[in-house]
Order: structure tokens, then C-alpha cells, then sequence
């Protein structure tokens, strides 16, 4: 019976090459368009994954993010996973500077938790150094990196700077303490108008020898995990309320500034793209069906006879279905095997192979329905 | 003895409009190696009747027994592959298969190989005045004569024993309506089987053995 049906295929050449190239052309597009959604999810992961949310502790008004004068307290909170906001950081960027006079240097040193703290430090934003220490960030002790032509005059030596705490002023010692210090220089950077960096512990160390008590001028993170927006604000709450610009601050009280807006604008524009894609899917696997039917009616409006025929020679009615359901599966069957060898999508092309199987079932179904007897009937 | 039997038969269906009642209390008997005529006006139940004797429906009442075994105990679907043929005035063929491969279909259905097959549906074309040269052709290519003939020759490789003809020669001019009638004999006189045609043309119908008349569904007599 099969080569019967290859045959009644190959000798209506034009219906089984308008079945071939619509079954093909929707698989395709079922294909592509699953294709696209797939990467449109994998994108939408990844950037949910690794798009970097900087959060930013800044005075309560949000008009500064510098010299805040921040206690311990505040630091320990950021680090602290049980008792503070710990486990939702990742990259912390803790500042502490001071003023510093020496041979040839009259500036800022600042200490600090990680190179992303500067610019001139932050390989992502063109800064350029070399340390000879690996541990510098990390250390407590007095290490530094000096410009560029400072380090050819100290490099590998010794550098001893006057150091004061501004934060160290007071009503009886308004200008604050000084102190000498001795840095032993292990690297340099590029560019900048003079800064020194140090160590941000050892900076909290030298810190707490000239002020009562040790401060931190600037606060960064990055949100360990970008789903977490929502729980880290409420976790924030008890120590760094949300900028309020109207807020009557008073001294010590900080805001937390989470800059998501465009992470969530391009989350949100990748979500909307996703669900017109999602809403497509369906849709196209309904067109299939229809195509299935149609192709279907087509290829069998002219066939009841014939059909009516073959049940009179002995065929059962389910052993007739079966046979022109093959007839009509056929060439679809092909072309979503293509498509999905092609494409490598093999899952788009089993549902594409399955909408277009019930629609043409539907028109099948009709036909071979039909009495054998009814014709009969016709002729008398 | 009879090969085929049918006992108070009535069968009614149902229409747009009504119920028609398209046979009615008919009882005959056909035996094999004899030719049938049923004879009737249009719309008397002669094709109703032919539909219940093929097993293509089945009877409101009574029953119809082919070698004692009632149609409503048999698979009818294997009863017509293997027992009784349908020839019809037109449509008799597959428009898409050749001359050939529509002989060679009920052998497929009854899984006859391929080799025989062949063997039998060349040897019943060419009982029936098919040329081997027109084996290839498509019934778009062939006479009205060489369809129904080619029909005949599928009943005939089917090797089925009861032949039930609808109208056979309704669509043929006279020289090719007796060369079907002939062949149909021929069948029944020198193969032993039972052939029953469905005419309104009464020279055709006297030419069989036997004569059943049909009115308004009922059998009026058998002559």
C-alpha cells in the first residue's frame, strides 16, 4: 500500500509541493521563532545574572557620597551577613582619605578596599597600575602606590609622609592631629593629579591613631544577586534609609542609593520582547493546524469517492485513516525532519509535526466519514 | 445451493426531510455459476438493496447470509475483500493509479505478493480485452468501456466469488455494454460465480437467468 501512496504524491505534483513548502516554511519559522526566544531568555538570564547593580551609601538628603564620616558600625553592617546587609554585597568599596605633605607631595592619600574604588585604579575604566604586593588591598600595613614618575624616584623604597585626618578636627585641635608616617612604596599608577593610595585597613589603623575614632569617607557595593533588590531595601531599612532630599538630617544618618533603574528598564524591555515572542508561539502552532487542515481539505475535497471506493474493495475505516493520514504526513513529516536536522531544533519541529497532524486529522476525518452507500445513494 | 441469501430484509434511513423506508420485507437467494438482474424504476431500493447484499450497510431488519452466516456475525470489511465485489456505473477506479495498479489494489489489501500479483492482475486484464500496452495508462486515458472493463478484471483478480454490479453498463455506448455483459456471463457460467447486476435496461436484464423486480422497495416477483 505505501509505494500507492508514494505514487498518488509523486502524480499530483503541484498539492504535494504547496504542502511540502508551507509544512517547511512553518516549521521554519517555528523553529526560528523558538530559536529567538530561547536566546532571548538565555540573554535576559544572563544580564539578570551579571549586570552589575551599584548601590551607593550617601548622606540622607543623597547630596554627597563622600566624606560621610561613617563609623564603624555602618562598615560593620555592610560586611556583616547575620547582622547587617553582608550577604547581599559583593565588591565592596570602602574610601578613607587624608591629607598628606612629603618631598615632593602635597596631596591626598587615600585608602583604598579595591581597585575599583578610583578610576585610576579600575582597569574598566581605562585606570592602569602595577603592585608589587598581592595582598595590598587587604593589608594593614603601610604600603603605597604612587604616581607614575613618584615611583621612579621611590620605587621599592620608602616614602615618609606628614599625615592628617580631617575627620580628626575638633573644637580644641580644629586642624586635627599630624602624624609621621613611613610607606614603604610597592607600585604606581597612571595619570591623576598626585593622589596616593594605601591600604584601606591599614588606612582604618592610621585612622583610628589620629581621631578619636576611626571614620569611612565612602561606601560602594555591587548586589551579590540581582533578584534581591527588594529584600536587601528592607534589610538596608534599620541603617540606610532611602533618599529622602527633604529629610532634616541629623549627623550619622545615611541613605542607601541603588541605581537599578536601568537594569530595569532593560529587564523589562527584554521581558516584553519574551512575552510578544511567547504569545507568537501559540500562535504559530495554531496556524500550523490550520495549515494541516487546509492542506488536508484540499488534498482530500475530491477524494470522498475514491475513498468511498476503498472501503467497498475491504478497507476498514480505521486501516483508510491511517492510510491517508500517512498520505498527507508524508511530505510534512520531510520537511520538519529538514528543518530540524537543519536548524538542530528538533522539539519546534515535533510541535509543529503535532498542530499540523490534528488539523489535517480534522480534515481527514471528514472525509473518509462519508458512507461508502451515500454514493450509492448519489447515483441512484 | 444458495452463496447468498437474504430473508424479510427491510432497511430505512433517514433523509433531510424523512425517513425512507428503501426496502422493505425482501426475500431472495442467489446461487453461484447463475446471472441476476433486479430491475426497477429509479428510487426503488434496487441500489439499497445491492448496499445491504455487499454488507455496506446493514438491515433494519431481517438479515442476509452469505453460506449461512448472517452479515451482522461477519467482519463485512473482510467480506467484501474476500468474498464479494462491487462494480459500479462510474467512479469505478482510482483516478491517480494506472490500469494496472488498480487491479493490483485488493491484492495489496489481501497481501497477495507481489510477483503473483502481478501475475493475476495481467492475466485478468487481458481476459478483459485489456491490451498489456494500455496496463500503464490512467482511467483518464481509457474508454468508459476500458474502465469498466478494468474494473471487472479487479473484481476478478480479487478472486471473489459474488459480483455485485451496479449500473455496469449505464455509462457505455452498446458495443462495449455487451462485450461488459458478455464478460459478466462468462463469469458466472464458466467461473461458477454469482454475478448480480443492477440494470433498468431490460434487454440487458433478459439476458440473465433470473429477473427480480423492484417497486417502492418491495421485490414484486422473481422470474
Amino acid at each position: 500500500m505505501e509505494n500507492f501512496t508514494v505514487k498518488r504524491l509523486l502524480r499530483r505534483p503541484w498539492l504535494s509541493l504547496l504542502g511540502l513548502t508551507i509544512s517547511a516554511l512553518l516549521c521554519l519559522l517555528l523553529c526560528v521563532l523558538a530559536g529567538t526566544l530561547s536566546a532571548e531568555r538565555e540573554r535576559l538570564q544572563e544580564v539578570r545574572e551579571s549586570y552589575e547593580i551599584l548601590c551607593v551609601v550617601s548622606d540622607v538628603r543623597g547630596t554627597t557620597t563622600e566624606k560621610l564620616g561613617m563609623t564603624h558600625i555602618y562598615t560593620d553592617f555592610l560586611t556583616d551577613p547575620e547582622e547587617g546587609i553582608g550577604g547581599y554585597v559583593k565588591d565592596l568599596r570602602l574610601t578613607k582619605s587624608f591629607t598628606c605633605n612629603g618631598p615632593g607631595v602635597a596631596g591626598q592619600l587615600v585608602g583604598v578596599s579595591n581597585p575599583r574604588c578610583s578610576p585610576l585604579l579600575d582597569e574598566a575604566k581605562g585606570g592602569n597600575y602595577a603592585c608589587d604586593a598581592e595582598d595590598f588591598f587587604e593589608s594593614r600595613r603601610y604600603l603605597c602606590l604612587v604616581p607614575q614618575e613618584l615611583y621612579e624616584r621611590y620605587g621599592g623604597g620608602s616614602l615618609t609622609l606628614q599625615v592628617r585626618d580631617p575627620a580628626g578636627a575638633s573644637p580644641t585641635n580644629p586642624s586635627g592631629t599630624d602624624m609621621e608616617v613611613e610607606f614603604q612604596v610597592v607600585g604606581w599608577y597612571l595619570g591623576g593629579s598626585g593622589e596616593i593610595f594605601m591600604p584601606y585597613p591599614a588606612a582604618q589603623q592610621l585612622a583610628a591613631q589620629l581621631a578619636p575614632y576611626a571614620t569611612t569617607d565612602s561606601a560602594a557595593f555591587l548586589l551579590a544577586d540581582n533578584s534581591k533588590v527588594q529584600e536587601l531595601t528592607e534589610a538596608a531599612q534599620p541603617m540606610l534609609s532611602p533618599v529622602d532630599p527633604g529629610a532634616v538630617a541629623p549627623k550619622g544618618l545615611y541613605a542607601l542609593t541603588i541605581h537599578d533603574e536601568q537594569y530595569r528598564a532593560t529587564c523589562a524591555a527584554m521581558e516584553q520582547n519574551i512575552r510578544r515572542l511567547e504569545l507568537l508561539l501559540p500562535g504559530l502552532a495554531l496556524l500550523s493546524l490550520g495549515a494541516g487542515f487546509l492542506l488536508g481539505f484540499l488534498a482530500t475535497r475530491g477524494e470522498a469517492r475514491t475513498y468511498a471506493l476503498m472501503r467497498t474493495l475491504g478497507l476498514t475505516r480505521g486501516r483508510l485513516f491511517t492510510l491517508v493520514m500517512a498520505e498527507q504526513l508524508a511530505l510534512p513529516c520531510l520537511a520538519a525532519l529538514c528543518i530540524a536536522l537543519i536548524r538542530g531544533r528538533p522539539i519546534p519541529a515535533l510541535i509543529f509535526l503535532l498542530f499540523h497532524s490534528v488539523g489535517c486529522a480534522l480534515a481527514v476525518l471528514r472525509s473518509v466519514r462519508t458512507a461508502p452507500t451515500a454514493i450509492l445513494r448519489e447515483q441512484e | 445451493m444458495e452463496i447468498l441469501k437474504a430473508e424479510d430484509l427491510s432497511f430505512s434511513y433517514q433523509n433531510k426531510y424523512q425517513t425512507v423506508h428503501a426496502v422493505k420485507h425482501v426475500s431472495c437467494g442467489f446461487e453461484p455459476g447463475k446471472t441476476y438482474a433486479i430491475v426497477g424504476k429509479s428510487g426503488s431500493g434496487k441500489t439499497t438493496l445491492l448496499s445491504l447484499l455487499a454488507g455496506l450497510e446493514l438491515p433494519t431488519e431481517g438479515t442476509v447470509c452469505f453460506e449461512g452466516k448472517s452479515t451482522r456475525e461477519l467482519d463485512c470489511d473482510v467480506y467484501r475483500r474476500d468474498h464479494a465485489a462491487v462494480i459500479y456505473q462510474s467512479y469505478n477506479l482510482f483516478p491517480l493509479l494506472t490500469a494496472e495498479e488498480n487491479v493490483l489494489y485488493p491484492l495489496k489489501l489481501k497481501k497477495v505478493p507481489r510477483a503473483e500479483a502481478r501475475e493475476r492482475a495481467k492475466k485478468e486484464l487481458l481476459a478483459v480485452g485489456i491490451e498489456e500496452g494500455e496496463f500503464s495508462r490512467f482511467p483518464s486515458q481509457l474508454s468508459g468501456g476500458q474502465q469498466q472493463r478494468v474494473a471487472i478484471a479487479r473484481a476478478l483478480a480479487a478472486g471473489n466469488r459474488i459480483i455485485l454490479a451496479d449500473e455496469p453498463t449505464g455509462n457505455l455506448d452498446i458495443s462495449n455494454g455487451e462485450q461488459v455483459v458478455e464478460i459478466l456471463l462468462r463469469l458466472a457460467h464458466e467461473e461458477g460465480r454469482c454475478v448480480i447486476v443492477i440494470t433498468h435496461d431490460m434487454e440487458i436484464a433478459g439476458m440473465m437467468d433470473q429477473i427480480y423486480t423492484m417497486r417502492d422497495g418491495e421485490l414484486l416477483c422473481g422470474e
